[in-house]
């Protein structure tokens, strides 16, 4: 009796803590999200508002009138192409990695991590004038380029986890049965790693849609994805914190939705697969 | 766009056939300007779709915030990609520009007649100093003026002209109540205005806080440009008069404690606060008085935004040891890089039509061209045109040197942390005196800049 | 014989080539250029230096720069900080909800939504919410009648404070995550054991549950103490590096020489610095996971 006590107070507790702890750190993101629907008037008003009439004026004056519309179809485009990239160029070697132990791994290894720590800053300048000198400032394949090599070692390392859980057994199965290696990687590693290849792509899309530092560099007024944009929306006219919530939103929310999809995979993503998620 | 329409078929009818060419020289090209996110800006913008259909020029105007595009500018100059045909860049820029080698001198354009195809477009219109002051480095002219601006003191007219703050003013420090001409009547004024949540303010009960003004105190150009105006007027600023540097004397200490203790009566969060967010505290009528550039103004006046439209008076920065108004100037420049230097010269001349200035000059510009200047419409109808009439008679020019941009940056990291409290006046002057000694070692004195 | 052992080391070859052909173009070689550059005297405030070539001067410069050391304390405060907090709080809330059975998924989908929100909107967010006239935070200190400061960010220490929270806000989730794994895959029978033996809660977490997952925390910790490091969105829109230079960690002060004064070499020699640095912590990393894999 006295356990079943302890045990449910105990739950209850725990419960409550983490209620309490979600309401406080979700207040100012669910607060981005409402100030979004809020017009100037509301949006400023102290005390803060909770009860309003919505609009959704911010959502229309950024993204039709503003042009935030086609810097969301650029985040895309650079997201999209980037990370199928990525993924094209990463998969063969993660699988060499799982199948093909050789010599120079570990260097390897270390190479592709250093890639990775590498502060985007280091990066940025000379990353820049190469590109100038190729031309390539400003256009969508420069920023692809960048936001790909970004991702490599990410795909790699995460996909080299999931080819590893595959057992080599079948890998030999389908060698026997004449199949070429390049032709057991597409025919046979690929599809047994189906779920892994869907997290990690969702994973590199979210990298590149929300990159900042190297958009910023390399994207100009045609190219700039959505995060380089908003700063356009601090002006000597005031800052418009509306659209700013609205930009914000629709930044943040796919990337939440598909979070959701992959959060099995979440640990095993953002710590190359250290610990086993 | 019935004085352009007028203009042109005056122009077409008087010129004939020909000029309908000669307008069209450079038909199907497109040029790439970039500018700063500014009235004058946007009020361009809207007139592009006439340059187009006058020239057959396709004009694609970026533009963003001033650190962004001075960043996107100077980084596309270096790298010579020709990706911008006009930049507009603030003037102190102009030392670096042409002593990098990224634009091109303007004689060429200016003295080839063939080019001159905008009609309506006089040269001699043009403001000679500004137009000196922006665009004219060692003799020679690289840039024409974008627009300008020009700093100065804005105040409640109507809380000035209030009976009942007009008899506390004058109980309290016994003379009247009007625009500050020494910077102890403004600090005089600043403290009477600071006002509490619940006290009276113009015989209303103030339901938030009042302040008596607000300054620029961001780690940003915003506060070197508002600084300046004090280190001059105080006596003091970045060289003297035979180019010494004298960044670290006790005029100028004066002058950074003064603005560092009007913190004490703005609104909270200064250290965050560029032009911009001036400008805010101003519509939502929180502020009694303060220093700020003219082109903000239109925002203030805007009723849409404003709570104070039309309750703003302007006048002139009070005179310490000298008088001061800090003159901004954007110019256009063509780079070297540039593949339609003759279809962005075009586009230039267009920009400074007397039409083309007047409509900007409604919107919120400040043109170069004595004709619009002196417009007795816009005298009538902009409540700050007289007072920036009067201000640019001083029009206290920042350096143009190339060294200038990481001046600034010293200068704006030491200022700040004088508003953070982290540093003293003095400390932090000598500081930066240090610093650009280093930065210009043997060039000092200098001279010209 | 031979013909295959040649075959199988072309095919690996092939296999790892288009990748580290991409890395190399878009790491290896900036990163040779940057050193190139870093050996010359480029920058935009004098006319003609890029061909001034002045050997190791950058370096030399850096290690009497205020400015960089002041950066470096600036960046060492923030890591140390918020990593700290962060494998506390990570802690905790992991323990919590661990031991929650219903709901636990959904919890945990909540707990992860501050860890999607893009850098650069965390940073908006809490200037909006900080913001003195309308911000969230102002009217909470004004109900409440806390005698906390109304403009946090107008101070050095609370701006670094505050920045530190936006970061804490960000990334503990991870670390909750971390740990969560870590303690949903430890093995069963020392509890049993524990449990037979007669433990307290409080003796299993300590001598049974902490040892178990500590080689997880560390790992996270130093994961999360590398991606600190490399801190630059949020101080960017937030604070841009002030007041003065309280929140100037160095990638922001890297990126202000480079793409703000424009002293390009001296902004090369920096990066590399500052590459080197990460390096050193990346191997330990290395080390780490390599360790784990056994």
């Amino acid at each position: 009796m006295n356990i079943n006590k302890k045990r449910v107070f105990k739950n209850i507790l725990a419960y409550t803590f983490i209620i309490l702890f979600l309401a406080i750190t979700l207040t100012p993101y669910f607060w981005l999200i409402v100030t979004s629907f809020k017009t100037r008037m509301d949006a400023f008003t102290i005390p803060p508002k909770l009860i309003f009439t919505p609009t959704f004026d911010n959502y229309r004056t950024a993204f039709l009138d503003k042009g935030f519309l086609s810097n969301f179809k650029n985040s895309l485009i650079v997201a999209i192409f980037s990370t199928f990239f990525s993924m094209v160029v990463g998969l063969p070697s993660a699988y060499a990695f799982s199948r093909f132990p050789m010599k120079g791994d570990h260097f390897l290894y270390f190479y592709l991590l250093a890639t990775r720590f590498t502060p985007v800053i280091v990066l940025a300048l000379p990353l820049y004038m190469i590109m100038s000198k190729f031309h390539l400032l400003n256009t969508f394949t420069g920023i692809i380029i960048a936001h790909t090599a970004f991702n490599l070692a990410f795909v790699v390392w995460m996909m080299k986890g999931f080819f590893d859980a595959v057992p080599a057994e079948i890998d030999d199965a389908s060698r026997v049965d004449g199949c070429s290696r390049l032709g057991t990687f597409l025919r046979m590693a690929i599809p047994l790693t189906i779920n892994g290849l869907a997290a990690t792509t969702i994973f590199c899309a979210i990298n590149s849609w929300n990159e900042f530092l190297m958009a910023l560099i390399l994207t100009g007024h045609f190219t700039a994805t959505l995060p380089v944009a908003i700063p356009g929306l601090l002006t000597p006219q005031g800052t418009f914190w509306g659209q700013i919530a609205a930009v914000g939103s629709v930044i943040t929310i796919p990337v939440l939705v598909l979070s959701i999809v992959v959060q099995k995979y979440m640990i095993k993503g953002m710590t190359f697969g250290a610990v086993k998620g | 766009m019935l004085l352009i329409t007028v203009i042109t078929i005056t122009g077409l009818v008087i010129f004939g056939c020909s000029a309908a060419t000669d307008t069209k020289l450079y038909a199907g090209t497109t040029i790439r300007v970039i500018a700063e996110t500014q009235n004058p800006t946007l009020a361009l913008e809207k007139l592009l779709p006439e340059f187009e259909k006058l020239t057959g020029i396709k004009v694609e105007l970026t533009y963003g915030p001033i650190d962004s595009v001075v960043q996107k500018e100077l980084l596309a100059l270096q790298s010579e990609t020709g990706e911008y045909d006009v930049i507009s860049s603030p003037y102190e820029f102009l030392g670096s520009l042409v002593e990098n080698g990224y634009v091109q001198p303007l004689e060429p354009l200016l003295n080839n007649t063939n080019l001159n195809v905008i009609p309506d477009f006089d040269q001699e219109d043009f403001i000679k100093g500004m137009w000196s002051a922006s665009g004219n480095w060692e003799g020679t002219y690289y840039g024409i003026p974008s627009n300008t601006c020009i700093m100065m003191l804005f105040y409640r007219k109507d809380l000035f002209e209030n009976p009942a703050e007009k008899e506390a003013f004058i109980n309290k420090y016994g003379y009247e109540l009007e625009v500050p001409k020494s910077w102890n009547q403004y600090k005089d004024i600043v403290q009477f205005f600071t006002r509490e949540k619940g006290q009276m303010l113009a015989g209303e009960k103030l339901d938030h806080d009042f302040y008596g003004t607000t300054i620029a105190g961001k780690r940003h150009i915003a506060m070197m440009c508002e600084w300046l105006n004090y280190a001059w007027s105080f006596g003091g600023g970045i060289f003297d008069k035979e180019g010494n540097l004298i960044i670290d004397s006790q005029e100028n200490v004066a002058a950074l404690d003064f603005f560092n203790e009007m913190k004490k009566y703005s609104p909270p969060g200064v250290s965050n606060n560029t032009w911009d967010e001036v400008t805010t505290q101003y519509q939502q009528g929180i502020v009694a008085m303060g220093i700020q550039w003219n082109d903000c103004a239109p925002s203030i006046e805007d009723p849409e935004t404003s709570k104070v439209a039309g309750k703003m008076g302007y006048g002139a920065i009070p005179i310490g040891e000298a008088p001061a108004a800090h003159f901004g100037a954007w110019s256009y420049f063509i780079p070297k890089s540039s593949k339609n230097p003759e279809a962005a010269w075009i586009f230039l001349q267009w920009a400074n039509t007397t039409a083309v200035q007047k409509r900007i000059a409604l919107t919120g510009g400040f043109p170069c061209l004595k004709s619009v200047f002196n417009d007795p419409e816009l005298l009538q109808k902009l409540p700050y045109w007289e007072a920036s009439l009067e201000a640019y008679k001083i029009s206290s020019c920042r350096p143009r040197i190339p060294e200038w941009n990481q001046m600034n940056s010293d200068m704006v990291l030491e200022l700040s942390k004088v508003i953070s409290g982290e540093q003293n006046s003095q400390k932090a002057l000598t500081e930066l005196k240090l610093k650009y000694e280093k930065l210009l070692k043997d060039k000092l004195p200098i001279l010209y800049q | 014989m031979r013909k295959k052992i040649s075959n199988n080391e072309l095919m690996q070859k092939l296999f790892h080539l288009p990748t580290f052909l991409v890395l190399t173009a878009i790491t290896l070689f900036p990163i040779i250029y940057s050193i190139y550059i870093s050996f010359f005297g480029y920058t935009l405030s004098k006319p003609g230096s890029e061909k001034q070539f002045v050997g190791f001067q950058n370096f030399i410069n850096i290690f009497s720069d205020a400015g960089f050391w002041n950066s470096m304390l600036v960046t060492v405060k923030f890591v140390f900080g918020v990593t700290v907090v962060q494998v506390v709080f990570g802690l905790v809330i992991a323990l919590i909800l661990n031991s929650i059975v219903k709901g636990k998924k959904i919890l945990t989908s909540l707990v992860m939504v501050p860890m999607m929100v893009a850098p650069l909107i965390v940073g908006l967010m809490y200037s909006f919410i900080l913001n003195p006239q309308f911000g969230l935070y102002t009217f909470f200190i004004d109900y409440f009648n806390l005698p906390l400061t109304i403009s946090p960010l107008s101070s050095a220490t609370s701006a670094l404070i505050v920045m530190m929270i936006t970061d804490i806000w960000e990334w503990t989730p991870f670390m909750v995550l971390m740990i969560l794994a870590a303690l949903q895959s430890v093995p069963v029978s020392p509890y049993e054991a524990a449990m037979i033996d007669g433990a307290t809660e409080f003796q299993t977490l300590r001598y049974i549950t902490l040892p178990l997952i500590k080689p997880v925390i560390l790992v996270a910790t130093i994961l999360r103490a590398m991606e600190a490091f490399k801190e630059f969105d949020k101080p960017y829109i937030l604070t841009g590096g002030g007041p003065g230079a309280a929140t100037e960690v160095i990638d922001m002060f890297t990126y202000r020489e480079a793409f703000i004064n424009f002293n390009f070499s001296y902004a090369a020699a920096l990066s590399l610095v500052l590459f080197i640095l990460l390096l050193a912590g990346g191997i330990l990393y290395g080390r780490l996971i390599m360790e784990q894999e056994k």
